[in-house]
């Protein structure tokens, strides 16, 4: 009876030891293959973030005066004066012919007439001609 | 004050004429103010950039004052990104070089160049006004 018993509890003990371990496999395999999975998700999350936070800071430094100046200044600076480094349009390009007619849509600005890029009647005799920039 | 005094009453109209000399935010902001031309919005955006609002500057501040104007924005960013008034800005541009323009701003009236003072303005339309 005893040695009945033995050999229960030893037969017990290796099921208990075999359960264990049959449990703690596929725990570690599956533990072991999420983690590069939710790494390579996490990855490309982390790379979308990052681009379209670069996105973000490239349209930001397209339209951040102060960074195209810095940008522009350290252009200057870096090249020798011999290459050209100049990045306002270049007119000699400009087909005149080619470019297509602004649109003129009529309409009030402060009570005056407008038509586009102009103030006033047509018909007026004298024509002020504004070259200007916006900075 | 000479939009009020010439141009309101008749005897001038006074047209903008794009130059962009200092580099690319001035293109930057010719070409926004020509894409809101495209809609009929040249002016207050011309305003706007006149008053050297920096806020114009960035994404955010632009689509907040196209929408002010009321300007579709979609249609707005869409000529930004194409840079579809670049070559008419450049054309300009071109137009002023040949024309002997080498700063902003430049004065034409009927066509002599002036002094971009009030006075020299008023006066120069004020003569062309009373010529034969």
């Amino acid at each position: 009876m005893r040695g009945l018993v033995g050999v229960l509890v030893a037969l017990a003990v290796l099921l208990a030891a075999c359960g264990s371990a049959d449990d703690v496999e596929p725990t570690g395999t599956e533990t072991s293959e999420r983690a590069p999975r939710e790494a390579t998700v996490g990855q490309a999350q982390q790379q979308q973030q990052s681009q379209q936070s670069q996105q973000i800071q490239a349209v930001q430094q397209q339209a951040d005066p102060q960074q195209v100046g810095q940008q522009e200044q350290q252009t200057v600076d870096d090249q020798p004066a011999a290459e050209p480094s100049d990045p306002e349009p270049q007119p000699e390009a400009v087909d005149h012919s080619a470019v297509a007619p602004e649109p003129s849509i009529v309409g009030t600005h402060k009570g005056v007439r407008s038509e586009g890029r102009t103030l006033g009647l047509a018909a007026a005799p004298v024509l002020i001609e504004h070259f200007g920039d916006f900075t | 004050m000479l939009i009020e005094q010439f141009v309101a009453s008749g005897q001038a109209r006074y047209e903008f004429r794009y130059m962009p000399v200092l580099g690319d935010p001035a293109v930057y902001a010719a070409v926004a103010v020509a894409c809101a031309n495209e809609q009929g919005g040249f002016w207050p955006l011309h305003d706007r950039f006149m008053l050297a609002d920096e806020t114009l500057f960035s994404e955010a501040g632009l689509r907040r004052q196209v929408e002010f104007d009321g300007l579709d924005y979609d249609i707005f960013q869409q000529c930004m990104l194409d840079a579809a008034t670049l070559p008419l800005i450049q054309a300009s541009y071109g137009e002023g070089v040949e024309r002997g323009v080498e700063g902003t701003p430049t004065i034409f009236v009927n066509g002599v160049r002036v002094d971009h003072s009030y006075d020299a303005i008023a006066d120069a339309v004020e003569r062309a006004l009373n010529a034969p």
